[in-house]
């Protein structure tokens, strides 16, 4: 791509989308989650893979939407998709029998071995917060060919053991994962956080830092990160993303919804004061 | 002759159908999402319910916040990409209800076997996790480990369930109760025909011979179903295939401005469930805040499939006389 060039002018998550986004190849069917990743899935479709297939936990497949979808129930992935099912036909026909290769999912926290939780912190029974609870991450964690875990990087984010596993990684390690019964072939294949990109080493299955992102520093990973980090030898700068990646995304985001929700709830905000809600 | 009708009002249904402390399903995943009969749930006062859905939102949060339930059984709750179902957390952070969790497919094959009358349903989803391992109201009944009898592969069962009534909102319905509707179901289809008795809400009601020319749309056939609701934007803010879009506007307010504080909670509740009547009476309040324009614009523009042809299949197609077809 040496006609590409980079942008200059980008922000982190921005960069995070075209994170999500390389990872998809293409025509592969790619199993979509709220958030980032549903924007990383759209710019892979309009940039290096036209032929993915998206999948929607919803029942719809192959969606030709008109507008960025606010979500994966949003009313415009059924007119025009290839398939509008159920909730079943997508985790069981086509999920749980082997035929999603990417699925992207997140968490509150998440542990060297790529397992995540999305449900409490503290105790089950008496958390100090109850987050929403699964939803369709644990099974696309277990059955996806490639898990994706997406994730805002603080240090109380990843922790040495999840409170809670909500969405099993490669469990205690090695081969594990496999032992307790989920599908040979499936597991996280990395971690793309606010700082840099993580993989998950062949034998141990642990974790460790592949990329960091630009402007940000090995040291502050490590710092960031409740065990003992591993480090690529070949430890380098995440790719940026392109102009044209950048100017797609906009296009994807006109109102800041999705990446600048700041400045959005600013806006709705004074609207919902004039119409007299608050 | 005709059935007689199942035609009643949201009023008549849920004091007819719900008593304190059932299990109910209600489609609340915002497509056919059944807000109507939540609001008139709330307006009843029912108390100590349990309720099952996959992935509910706000409506579950209401329901929640104004004191209706006692348990749930779900795999996730939020008001989605709008942001955090507080009434939901809190209620949760302060012992005041219980949640069993499960993962969407989990839940769903849940409602999947109670919907066939099985006791459980095989998946292979749920292995090695703290979903499997923490149980908390159902116990044992839960969820169960075995190795396959036939092959030895391990596979989890789900118990089924079977919730005494189910809501759901549809495009339409007749009056003999023959529901219809499209789109993407998310876990709508298991868990209405789950229930032990069906309410539907519906945008319209057709004639049997409207139900009659497109059959495979048909959700539950009548003698499932023990009450039809004519409730048109019955779904709102969520959406209905075809008839309403998700108002975003409105489901961003309640989700950023309105359910983290109490008081706020309480004027929205007061405005839009307590203080009106009926979906009609909610829907009238909404056109005077924000008039007919604003409520014409979730409408989305016909975008029609094609005819599909199944066909006449004549009485002496099935006895010709090769001979006589011949000439």
């Amino acid at each position: 791509m040496t006609d590409q060039k980079y942008a200059r002018d980008y922000t982190r998550p921005e960069l995070m989308i075209t994170a999500c986004s390389r990872e998809i190849k293409n025509g592969e069917r790619v199993l979509i989650g709220v958030g980032l990743p549903l924007l990383g899935a759209m710019l892979a479709k309009r940039t290096h893979a036209p032929d993915c297939k998206m999948a929607y936990e919803t029942g719809s497949f192959d969606s030709s939407p008109s507008r960025t979808p606010f979500s994966v129930v949003d009313a415009d992935l059924v007119p025009r998709a290839v398939h509008a099912g159920q909730l079943t036909d997508i985790m069981a026909l086509y999920l749980q029998r082997g035929f999603i290769d990417v699925g992207f999912i997140g968490g509150a926290q998440v542990d060297k071995f790529g397992n995540l939780n999305s449900t409490c912190l503290g105790d089950y029974f008496e958390p100090n917060v109850r987050l929403p609870g699964s939803g369709g991450a644990h099974d696309f964690g277990v059955f996806a060919r490639r898990s994706l875990i997406v994730m805002i990087h603080e240090k109380r984010r990843f922790v040495e053991k999840c409170d809670y596993v909500t969405t099993p990684g490669y469990l205690n390690g090695g081969n594990s994962r496999y032992e307790a019964g989920l599908p040979e072939g499936t597991g996280p294949a990395a971690v793309i956080s606010t700082l840099g990109v993580f993989r998950f080493s062949p034998d141990k299955k642990e974790m460790y830092l592949e990329t960091y992102h630009p402007g940000v520093t090995v040291d502050s990973i490590k710092e960031n990160v409740n065990w003992d980090l591993k480090i690529s030898p070949i430890v380098r700068e995440t790719e940026p993303p392109t102009e044209e990646q950048i100017r797609i995304i906009r296009e994807l985001d006109p109102d800041g919804f999705f990446l600048r929700r700041g400045e959005y709830n600013k806006r709705i905000r004074a609207q919902a004061e004039n119409m007299g809600w608050i | 002759m005709a059935e007689a009708s199942k035609i009643m009002t949201m009023k008549e249904a849920i004091s007819q159908f719900v008593d304190d402390g059932m299990t109910v399903y209600i489609s609340a995943v915002w497509a056919n999402h059944a807000a109507a009969a939540a609001h008139e749930i709330i307006r009843q006062g029912k108390k100590n319910l349990t309720l099952v859905e996959s992935s509910p939102g706000e409506i579950f949060d209401q329901m929640i916040g104004a004191g209706c339930v006692k348990r749930l059984i779900i795999s996730w709750c939020a008001n989605e990409a709008f942001g955090t179902s507080y009434r939901f957390r809190r209620a949760v952070e302060k012992g005041l209800i219980e949640v069993e969790d499960y993962s969407n497919f989990g839940l769903t094959a849940k409602l999947m076997a109670g919907a066939m009358g099985i006791p459980f349903m095989p998946i292979l989803s749920q292995q090695g996790s703290s979903i499997n391992e923490i149980k908390s109201f159902l116990g044992e009944n839960k969820l169960k480990h075995i190795a396959c009898p036939f092959t030895g592969q391990k596979v989890t069962l789900i118990s089924g369930i079977n919730p005494d009534v189910s809501i759901i909102h549809c495009q339409r319905a007749d009056l003999e109760g023959n529901i219809q509707t499209w789109g993407s179901l998310f876990s709508a289809k298991w868990g209405t025909l789950a229930g032990k008795k069906i309410i539907a809400s519906v945008e319209e009601v057709v004639n049997t011979d409207t139900i009659r020319r497109n059959p495979e749309l048909t959700l539950a056939p009548g003698f499932r179903v023990a009450a039809v609701v004519h409730e048109p934007w019955g779904a709102h803010p969520g959406h209905l295939f075809g008839y309403h879009d998700d108002d975003r506007w409105f489901r961003y307010m309640y989700a950023n401005f309105v359910a983290d504080d109490d008081a706020k909670f309480k004027k929205f509740m007061d405005e839009w469930v307590y203080g009106v009547e009926d979906r009609a009476g909610y829907i009238s309040n909404y056109l005077r805040k924000y008039g007919y324009k604003r409520l014409m614009r979730l409408r989305p523009k016909p975008f029609y499939s094609d005819p599909i042809n199944y066909g006449t299949y004549p009485f002496d197609t099935m006895h010709m006389d090769i001979q006589e077809v011949m000439k």
